[in-house]
């Protein structure tokens, strides 16, 4: 069960002056239940690529299938399929908290469900069960104004209308952009908590675009690296993180976490191996410091 | 007289839509030295962009004072004179794409100016001046939409140096930015604290910001918590931590080592610099032993 782009192209206004080519040949996989990550300089292609992988917008040249449905399709049975399967996945634009606008919290998670032409009982199920994930509590949130909450209060009520659509893929376009630190651990941790699963919960995919990449080196299970529209490199983070030469050409740095491991290394005051949070730092300059 | 801009007890509260006021500021009382950097940092609520948009009387205070070079804002704005403040002290805000109006950048920054009846040709120069200090010569014919949230950013601010601010304050001018916005935006606001000698207002949530500059002031629930050199205040991690703020890489990593029974130096710890000296110190006793 996966997401396939094969040899995706996509250029903005073919033939016209405007024509910009944002996608060249791009082929990956996304299987069901990890954690992906975008990284790329802007304008390297990761927003006009999310916005293939969930169909709003169709390749100028390859295809992308979705669970063996493919998206383009010429049939009226094809468009059919290919519409019930562009329902799995659910898409987070950037500062999506910018597109609420009903009068309530629970009246805004519930317009995607609504459209969807679901019964009364079944939309309100929807909407408590998504504010319940996201941490915000139905009875004291559910009534209020989408502008009485806080900056990390709003982008959780707006992820909770695209999980209220309960998608099996999530693609999130930088969730923790503009929030402070607080408010980003608690995006990070939700979108997490997502993933994982549990508790009778099915484990989400996870499509996040970060600019962050101590948070992709801490939580993705394999990283994408776009430079001019292009996949240059994929893998686990902790790879894909020692190709300097791959990131310095994306514009990309490499995680602070990874930098200051490596002084430490130098200087022989760490182990080496791999590192993918603090944790792990602190267990790899402990053995270092026992080596001595 | 020392201070540029001074702050007295300064309380604000906003009206709320049921009628009801809610305290966004809690009695302030700050004061800013001209010439001088400092950052005030908080988590979202604390109250910084409040304190921000007095310093130029977009707010107005609900009791306390707020005087630039001696003028009280709410006196200026009972008399119609809040230009004066306006002239001395610029504003950038956080969104890159909510303060530019022209279609072209250069005449982006002449509208201030423009709007003062100040005469053409100086205008001309002015803007001159003010894209050079930011880089941002090369497009000064673009379309301002066309530029990188960075690039724009730097527009804003050759805007406010036009107006031949003396203080710049800006208000979470790199929240929205890529890292390398991030930097580019630092960078040009470094520069002009210490070529020109603006006095420079720096509101983030940013902890690597607000390492750069002289002074740190820490606000939280309408109040200033925490003030000091950036040395003095991050080593304060936990408390900086049970605010929802960030703490140097290295001296988190410092306070987890400590916690796993490393017997680290116990003077503070921020850089990687000092966290290599406190564990070759460790390992200089290691091998007496």
């Amino acid at each position: 069960m996966s997401i396939e782009l094969k040899n995706v192209s996509y250029t903005y206004m073919p033939d016209t002056p405007m024509e910009r080519q944002a996608l060249m040949g791009v082929t990956m996989t996304l299987e069901r239940g990890r954690f992906y990550a975008i990284a790329g300089h802007t304008g390297s292609g990761k927003s006009t690529l999310i916005q293939q992988i969930c169909g709003l917008l169709t390749p100028t040249s390859g295809e992308v299938v979705v669970e063996g449905v493919p998206l383009k399709a010429k049939s009226k049975e094809g468009k059919k399929q290919a519409a019930l399967a562009k329902r799995k996945i659910g898409l987070v634009f950037q500062y999506p908290e910018q597109q609420l606008f009903e009068e309530t919290v629970a009246a805004d998670v519930a317009f995607g469900p609504r459209n969807q032409g679901l019964t009364e009982e079944e939309i309100a199920r929807r909407v408590q069960k998504a504010l319940a994930l996201v941490d915000l509590d139905y009875e004291a949130y559910g009534g209020k104004s989408p502008f009485q909450l806080s900056g990390g209060q709003k982008r959780r009520a707006a992820i909770a209308g695209v999980l209220a659509m309960e998608p099996e893929y999530l693609i999130l376009d930088e969730p923790t952009a503009g929030l402070d630190p607080k408010g980003r651990e608690a995006i990070l941790e939700l979108i997490n908590t997502l993933q994982k699963g549990g508790k009778g919960k099915e484990p989400m995919t996870i499509i996040m675009v970060s600019h962050a990449m101590d948070d992709i080196l801490r939580l993705a299970d394999e990283m994408f690296v776009m430079q001019e529209g292009r996949l240059t490199a994929s893998g686990a983070p902790a790879e894909v993180f020692e190709r300097w030469d791959v990131l310095s050409e994306a514009g990309l740095e490499p995680p602070k976490l990874l930098l200051l491991m490596e002084r430490l290394r130098e200087a022989g005051l760490a182990e080496r191996g791999p590192v993918r949070n603090l944790k792990e730092a602190v267990q790899a300059v402990k053995r270092g410091l026992g080596k001595c | 007289m020392g201070s540029f801009i001074e702050i007295e007890a300064l309380e604000h509260s906003y009206q709320a839509a049921d009628g009801a006021g809610r305290k966004a500021l809690g009695g302030v009382s700050l004061s800013i030295g001209r010439g001088e950097f400092v950052a005030v940092l908080g988590a979202n609520g604390s109250g910084k962009s409040t304190l921000a948009r007095h310093l130029n009387g977009l707010l107005l205070p609900s009791s306390g004072h707020v005087r630039v070079e001696g003028m009280d804002t709410r006196e200026l704005a009972e008399r119609g004179e809040l230009w004066q403040v306006r002239s001395k002290v610029g504003m950038v805000f956080q969104n890159p794409d909510n303060q530019l109006i022209a279609a072209m950048v250069e005449d982006d920054v002449a509208f201030g100016p423009e709007n003062l009846g100040v005469e053409p040709l100086e205008i001309r120069r002015r803007v001159k001046e003010s894209l050079e200090a930011v880089g941002m010569t090369r497009f000064r014919k673009r379309a301002p939409h066309l530029l990188s949230g960075g690039q724009k950013q730097r527009v804003a601010i050759a805007g406010a140096l036009a107006m031949e601010t003396d203080c710049l304050v800006l208000d979470e001018p790199t929240a929205m930015l890529d890292p390398q916005g991030r930097k580019e935006v630092l960078e040009v606001v470094k520069r002009l604290h210490r070529e020109r000698g603006l006095t420079v207002i720096l509101i983030t949530h940013f902890m690597e910001e607000a390492m750069e500059a002289q002074r740190v002031v820490v606000m939280d629930k309408g109040c200033s918590v925490m003030e000091g050199t950036p040395r003095e205040v991050f080593a304060r991690g936990e408390e900086l931590k049970a605010l929802g703020l960030e703490v140097p890489l290295a001296g988190e990593l410092a306070a987890r080592l400590r916690q796993a029974g490393v017997p680290l130096p116990k003077e503070a710890i921020l850089t990687v610099e000092e966290l290599l000296q406190g564990l070759q110190a460790l390992r200089g006793k290691a091998h007496v032993h």
